[in-house]
C-alpha cells in the first residue's frame, strides 16, 4: 500500500484529504506545517507528498526546497489556492501543481499518474 | 440759350451721375451690412462642418454674395495637397430656378438670413460628393487652385481659352473640374464648357493660406466682377479665421476624445489591478473553506442512498460551491498578469483535454460532438493551462447556449495568411446565437446576459488569445448559433 503525506495548515482540509485518499486505498499521514512535514518525511517515509503552499512558518515553497535536498525523486504535488507560483514551481522541481478545489478528481488522477497506478 | 441748355444738360448729367453714385452707394452699404451679418453668423458656432457650410451658403445665397455655386478646398499640410472639403449649390439648372423663385418671394431681412443659413439642411448634393473626392497635389503649377494657395491671391478666370489658365483638375468622369460642371449640365444646357467662368480666392488663416474658395455663376451666367471678388475676399478673410478656429477646435475635440478613452482605459486597468490584489488576498481565505464545504458535501452525498430526500440538499451545496469556485478562478485568471510557461503545443491534444473536462456534461446533456481536425497541424507556442482554459470556456459557453440539445462542432486546421502560418480553431454551436445588441460587449469584463454568471468567460478567452498574439472572431447567426474562431500563430517551421 502506497503512503501519502498530506501537508496543510487547515484542519478541515487535512481531514478531507485523509478520508478521501484513504478511501482510495492509500495510507495517509498528515502534517500541519513545514516543520512537521520534514519530521514525517523521516518517520513515515511517504511515497508521495501533497504540499500546501501558503502555510505559517516554513511555507510550502521552502519546505519543497528542503525536501529536495535529500529526496530528489519523491513525487510532490503542490496545492495552492491561487495560481501565482505555477511558473516558479517548474524551476523548483515539484512534480505537479493543482489549484485547490472541492472536487478532488484532478488530485486523485495526478496521484495515480505519479505513483504509476 | 445754348449756355442755358448746356447748363441744363450738365445738370442732368450730374444728376444722373449722382443718382448712379447713390445707387452704387446703396448697393455697397447693403452688401457691407450683409457681410457684417454673415460674419456675425459665423461667430455663432465653432462646429467645423457647420462653419464651412455656413460660409459656402453665405457665398451662394442671393441675399449674401450671390454666386451660383461655391466649393471649398483645404490645405492638407501632411500630404502637401488640396483636399475638396465641401460644395454648396444647386445640382442643375432646374433646381437653381426653383431656389431663385423661392428667394424672390421671400422678404429680404438680414436677421432671417442667419436663421436660414443655420437651418440649411445636410448637404447631399452630387457636386458636394464630387468635390469631396478631389485631391490636388500642391506642386501642380498648372492648377489654378494650387496657384491660389501658393501665390496667395485671387484669380478671376473669365474665358479660359488659354490652356494655362484652365483649372487643371478632373471630376470623376474625367472632365476638368470647370467643365465637370459642364459634364453634368452641358447635357441640359448644351453649353460649351470652355466658356465656363469661375473665380478663386485664397482662404487666409492666421498668417497663412489654409484653403481656396472657388465660385462660379454657372446657371445665370452673370459675369464675375472685380467688385464681386473684392467682397468675396473680404468675407473669406473672416471666414478663413472662423474655419481655422473650427479646425483647431475639432483637433482639440479629437485629442480630448483620445484622452477620455485613455482615461477610461486607465481607470479600467486600475480597477482590474485593485480587483486582482483584493481577489488574491481573499482567494486563499475563501477557497480553503470552500474546499472543505464542497468536499464534505460530496462525501455526504455519496453516503446517502439514491432516493434520499436529503440528496437534493447535498447536490445543491456541491453545485453552489462549484459556482463560487468558478467565480474565484475566473477573477483570478482575468485580473492576474500570470507569467506564461511557453511550450510547443499540439492544439488538437489540448482541445481533446478540454473536451474531456466537460465530457460528462456533454453526454448527459445530449449534445452531439463533431470533431474535424486536419492531419497535419503545425505546433503553437503557448501556455498549456491558458490555452486549455480558453478552449474549455469556449466549449462550455457553446454547451450553455445550446441548453441540452444540439451539435457542437470543433474544427482545427492549419491556415496560411500573408506568408505566415497559423492554426485556426473553430467552435461552432447550434444554440441561440448572440443577441446582436450584446455582440459589441461580449469581450467586456463583467458583461453578462445570464443572471448567474460573472461575465468573464469570453474576456478571459480574449485575454489569453491576445497574449498569445492571436485573434478571436465571431460569426453570429442569432437563433441558429454562433461560431467562435481563434487564430493562433504557428511556431516557425524548421523545414523551409
Amino acid at each position: 500500500m502506497k503512503k501519502i503525506l498530506v501537508v496543510d495548515d487547515e484542519e478541515s482540509i487535512r481531514l478531507l484529504y485523509k478520508e478521501e485518499l484513504e478511501e482510495e486505498g492509500f495510507v495517509v499521514e498528515v502534517a500541519r506545517n513545514g516543520q512537521e512535514a520534514l519530521e514525517q518525511l523521516l518517520l513515515f517515509k511517504p511515497d508521495l507528498i501533497t504540499l500546501d503552499i501558503k502555510m505559517p512558518g516554513i511555507n510550502g515553497i521552502e519546505t519543497l526546497k528542503r525536501i529536495r535536498e535529500t529526496e530528489r525523486e519523491l513525487p510532490i504535488i503542490m496545492c495552492s489556492a491561487y495560481g501565482e507560483y505555477k511558473q516558479d514551481l517548474t524551476t523548483w522541481a515539484s512534480d505537479a501543481y493543482v489549484v485547490k478545489c472541492a472536487d478532488l478528481t484532478e488530485l486523485k488522477t495526478m496521484i495515480g499518474r505519479l505513483l504509476g497506478l | 440759350m445754348a449756355n442755358q441748355m448746356s447748363c441744363a444738360i450738365e445738370n442732368a448729367m450730374t444728376q444722373s451721375e449722382i443718382s448712379l453714385m447713390e445707387q452704387d452707394h446703396n448697393r455697397r452699404v447693403k452688401q457691407l451690412s450683409t457681410l457684417l451679418e454673415l460674419n456675425k453668423a459665423l461667430l455663432t458656432t465653432v462646429h467645423f462642418e457647420r462653419i464651412v457650410h455656413m460660409t459656402l451658403t453665405a457665398i451662394t445665397m442671393g441675399d449674401g454674395l450671390g454666386f451660383n455655386r461655391a466649393m471649398l478646398f483645404l490645405v492638407d499640410e501632411k500630404n502637401h495637397a488640396l483636399a475638396g472639403t465641401m460644395a454648396v449649390g444647386p445640382n442643375n439648372a432646374e433646381e437653381a430656378g426653383e431656389i431663385w423663385s423661392a428667394l424672390s418671394q421671400r422678404k429680404r431681412d438680414t436677421s432671417k438670413l442667419i436663421a436660414q443659413i443655420e437651418s440649411s439642411t445636410e448637404n447631399h448634393s452630387v457636386l458636394n460628393f464630387i468635390v469631396k473626392g478631389i485631391q490636388i497635389a500642391m506642386e501642380h503649377e498648372q492648377c489654378i487652385l494650387s496657384r491660389t494657395v501658393l501665390e496667395g491671391r485671387p484669380f478671376n478666370i473669365r474665358f479660359p481659352h488659354d490652356k494655362e489658365e484652365w483649372l487643371q483638375t478632373r471630376c470623376e468622369r474625367g472632365c476638368h473640374l470647370g467643365s465637370e460642371v459642364g459634364c453634368y449640365v452641358s447635357e441640359h444646357l448644351s453649353r460649351d464648357p470652355k466658356i465656363y467662368a469661375f473665380a478663386t480666392v485664397p482662404l487666409w488663416g492666421k498668417g497663412k493660406v489654409i484653403g481656396v474658395i472657388l465660385v462660379d455663376n454657372l446657371y445665370n451666367r452673370n459675369p464675375i466682377t472685380e467688385e464681386d471678388i473684392g467682397y468675396l475676399t473680404m468675407f473669406s478673410s473672416q471666414a478663413g479665421l472662423a474655419i481655422e478656429n473650427a479646425m483647431l477646435y475639432r483637433n482639440l475635440e479629437e485629442v480630448h476624445q483620445q484622452l477620455k478613452e485613455a482615461q477610461t482605459f486607465l481607470v479600467h486597468q486600475e480597477k482590474m489591478a485593485a480587483l486582482g490584489e483584493l481577489s488574491t488576498s481573499i482567494a486563499h481565505e475563501i477557497r480553503n473553506p470552500l474546499v472543505s464545504i464542497g468536499g464534505f458535501a460530496r462525501r455526504l452525498d455519496r453516503t446517502l442512498p439514491a432516493d434520499a430526500p436529503e440528496k437534493r440538499y447535498t447536490r445543491t451545496i456541491v453545485k453552489e460551491v462549484e459556482r463560487v469556485e468558478k467565480i474565484l478562478s475566473d477573477i483570478l485568471t482575468y485580473t492576474h498578469e500570470e507569467a506564461m510557461v511557453l511550450k510547443e503545443l499540439d492544439l488538437r491534444e489540448v482541445m481533446e483535454e478540454s473536451l474531456s473536462m466537460i465530457s460528462e456534461k456533454l453526454r448527459s446533456g445530449g449534445i452531439e460532438i463533431a470533431k474535424e481536425f486536419s492531419e497535419k497541424v503545425p505546433g503553437v507556442k503557448g501556455d498549456y493551462y491558458q490555452i486549455k482554459q480558453a478552449f474549455f470556456n469556449l466549449i462550455n459557453n457553446a454547451c450553455e447556449s445550446m441548453d441540452r440539445k444540439g451539435k457542437l462542432s470543433v474544427r482545427i486546421h492549419p491556415l496560411s495568411k500573408n506568408g505566415s502560418s497559423f492554426v485556426r480553431v473553430e467552435v461552432e454551436d447550434t444554440g441561440a446565437g448572440i443577441d446582436p445588441e450584446a455582440l459589441h460587449h461580449i469581450f467586456n469584463p463583467f458583461y453578462t446576459t445570464k443572471d448567474n454568471r460573472l461575465g468573464l468567460g469570453l474576456p478571459i478567452i480574449h485575454k489569453i488569445v491576445t497574449t498569445h498574439q492571436g485573434q478571436i472572431e465571431v460569426n453570429n447567426h442569432p437563433g441558429r448559433g454562433a461560431t467562435f474562431i481563434l487564430t493562433l500563430p504557428a511556431r516557425e517551421e524548421k523545414q523551409k
